[in-house]
């Protein structure tokens, strides 16, 4: 199965797996199309990955968190892993989806393709600073969160025009409600 | 060995209380834990001979509860009664109940506790027996036109602080004149709900200071010093990453503050082990802070440099004994540093992660020691501090107990939550603070610089992380979280932000 992995502002990997992953057995898998061999050491947990002259290296996890909203093929995941040198251990928080091509599920994760806004906390909204139809810049402030006495600013994830406001200033809003769709600004604009 | 003490109660929970109970069995001392509901899974009602359960679950039904612990104290058959830290450690009420019941309490008496408990009476103590204060007033303000005839003399900035206060509570800092009668009627009004004391007194507020403690051991005649500590990495008031010795202080320096928190203590005929809290404006400016009478979270960095096991001594003295060494025969060895590990996310200001703990791999191997009371499928409580385990390192210089840190955290795997161990590693990689010229502004000041060691990563690891992402997504509920009710993690996030671990 082919996973489209995104890590913040970064061109997106593919990652090829086989469709099911059988623990401690070498399976092959392709990053970027280059060919690995892969294992998944369920007693030492961690993963093995050996090239062709049947080196091994060690990528541990220190720890992960998955999420994924209902209604969406995208899973968020917060991410330790160590896997070079093992000096220092690398903190990532990456969107993986389901790659096919042509499916409906594209839109969703793409940077540029458009983004679905939702509430990374349980919290009241203070204030809402665009409308339907507005045209945002990546980074631009959205909207004010206010939870646990503090004002969290909710940045546009992605160019695009807004549609679709569900946010209302004074409601409540709990974790992974919809706040607002970002739509792709169109080629030729 | 020991002559009085058969069987000892402690009332804590969580590491510390792991901690406690290790020395008495090496004492051949029969210990007794005290757990709530919430914690019937912890690693303390395991490890003790014998456990009172205390019904409910928040720490004011059990750890807080004196009528509770009253009960299973008697019914413990407990001689001696070891507070640990936090809870009622340094709660004079909690001493007398427990010396009333005919226990020795593993600590200091009714009497120093009071004196040093109470931030006026302390530094009236001190001033008499010519330890250095902060420049402030004489005791308690009463109005504000004293306050105003006092700021004449040490000028602005000062800080008002309530005499019962503690915590980083009930402190107000004043930079002009004309804040100052607010700030004092504010403060006063926080002293009488927060404490139930009305009583302000002012000093010269000192700007980013270093926070040096002196550990000290006394027998009631006799005391040592061991050194001391620099806990100036700090959140909030809140410490998260201490060590000793500090590269602070020179060696006439050193031997300077440990004899005068030795005098400190002997002036209120100390027992047990303490903490004299001095507060450095510069290498040559120390004054005397306030005394903890307690042990402290911190207190492993000690052990570590002077090889003495600090539980042990406070347990020997509680015992009727007389310390049986001399100051010349305390040698500080190297370095160490602690690391607290908390269930709390760096890169999200520290907001709280609580959870189960799904996998663990503690760091092992030389010179590395982990105190901890978490373990593989342990569920953390809400109900308390978010502090699931320390890691202490020791080496023969700052570099290379700062090297094994890094090395030791790059061993710790903690799955299902996430903790501090990140903030830890982006610490000890900051150049600031490996060149040890830092103080406890040292977060603000490099917040952007750790932020970014935090968030940064090398780009080799990218398709690590992309392949472990798309096996995590594709291994279906691959964790099968079993989620906290969403009510119980609000709590413990919004406890947690209110009280922030004032304890410590």
């Amino acid at each position: 199965m082919k996973w489209k992995i995104s890590i913040k502002d970064r061109e997106a990997i593919t990652v090829d797996l086989p469709s099911k992953i059988t623990r401690d057995a070498w399976l092959p898998v392709s990053i970027d199309k280059e060919s690995f061999h892969l294992q998944w050491n369920s007693m030492l947990r961690a993963f093995y990955l050996r090239d062709e002259k049947g080196l091994e290296r060690c990528v541990t996890v220190r720890s992960q968190q998955l999420s994924q909203f209902p209604g969406e093929a995208q899973r968020n995941i917060e991410l330790e892993v160590s896997g070079r040198g093992r000096q220092l251990i690398d903190r990532f928080s990456t969107t993986a989806e389901p790659h096919v091509p042509g499916s409906a599920f594209r839109k969703s994760a793409d940077a540029s393709g458009g983004a679905t806004v939702r509430s990374p906390m349980v919290g009241k909204i203070i204030s809402v600073g665009v409308a339907d139809g507005d045209t945002v810049a990546k980074g631009q402030e959205l909207l004010v969160i206010e939870a646990m006495k503090m004002e969290n600013k909710i940045l546009a994830p992605a160019s695009g025009l807004v549609s679709a406001v569900k946010a209302k200033a004074g409601e409540q809003t709990g974790v992974g409600d919809k706040l607002l769709l970002i739509e792709a600004p169109s080629e030729d604009a | 060995m020991i002559k009085n003490i058969k069987r000892v109660l402690i009332a804590n929970r969580g590491e510390i209380a792991v901690r406690i109970i290790r020395t008495l069995r090496e004492l051949g001392i029969e210990s007794v834990a005290i757990y709530s509901d919430a914690d019937a899974q912890s690693a303390h009602r395991k490890l003790a001979d014998y456990a009172v359960n205390l019904k409910g679950r928040s720490s004011a039904e059990t750890y807080l509860n004196m009528d509770v612990l009253k009960a299973a104290i008697e019914n413990s058959g407990a001689d001696a009664v070891h507070p640990g830290y936090g809870f009622l450690s340094e709660d004079s009420n909690f001493c007398q109940m427990v010396t009333d019941l005919g226990c020795k309490f593993i600590g200091p008496s009714v009497a120093s506790m009071n004196v040093m408990g109470n931030k006026v009476s302390a530094k009236t103590l001190m001033k008499k027996h010519k330890v250095p204060t902060v420049p402030g007033s004489e005791g308690e303000i009463t109005s504000i036109e004293e306050l105003k005839t006092l700021t004449k003399n040490i000028g602005f900035p000062i800080i008002l602080k309530a005499a019962a206060g503690g915590g980083g509570r009930g402190m107000r800092e004043v930079y002009e004149e004309s804040q100052l009668q607010e700030a004092f009627e504010a403060c006063s009004r926080e002293a009488v709900s927060y404490f139930g004391n009305g009583s302000v007194f002012a000093e010269r507020l000192i700007q980013n200071p270093r926070h040096i403690e002196i550990q000290v051991l006394c027998d009631g005649k006799n005391g040592v010093h061991l050194f001391e500590r620099d806990c100036s990495v700090q959140r909030r008031h809140q410490k998260l990453l201490e060590e000793a010795p500090s590269k602070f202080l020179s060696e006439a320096k050193r031997s300077e503050l440990g004899e005068l928190a030795v005098k400190a203590a002997l002036a209120v005929n100390y027992e047990g082990v303490g903490t004299v809290e001095f507060i450095c404006e510069s290498a040559e400016n120390t004054y005397f802070m306030e005394m903890n009478t307690r042990i402290q979270v911190e207190h492993p960095v000690t052990e570590m440099i002077t090889g003495m096991d600090l539980v042990r001594e406070q347990v020997l003295v509680a015992d009727g004994q007389k310390l049986g060494f001399q100051q010349e025969d305390i040698i500080c060895r190297g370095w160490s540093f602690e690391a607290r590990i908390n269930a709390e996310d760096p890169t999200k200001d520290f907001m709280p992660s609580p959870g189960k703990i799904e996998s663990l791999n503690l760091p092992q191997g030389p010179f590395v020691r982990v105190d901890t009371h978490i373990y593989e499928g342990y569920q953390i409580p809400s109900e308390y501090d978010s502090m699931i385990a320390k890691v202490i390192t020791w080496g023969p210089t700052r570099e290379l107990a700062m090297d094994r840190l890094k090395r030791a955290l790059s061993e710790l795997e903690i799955g299902g939550i996430t903790t501090t161990a990140r903030f830890h590693e982006a610490v000890v990689s900051n150049e600031c603070f490996r060149s040890g010229n830092f103080d406890t502004d040292f977060i603000v000041k490099e917040a952007e610089n750790l932020q970014g060691t935090m968030e940064s990563w090398s780009p080799e690891s990218e398709r690590d992380a992309a392949l472990v992402s798309a096996a995590l997504a594709q291994t279906p509920r691959a964790s099968e979280r079993e989620d906290l009710h969403p009510q119980s993690r609000k709590t413990w996030e919004q406890k947690a932000i209110a009280e922030s671990h004032n304890y410590y």
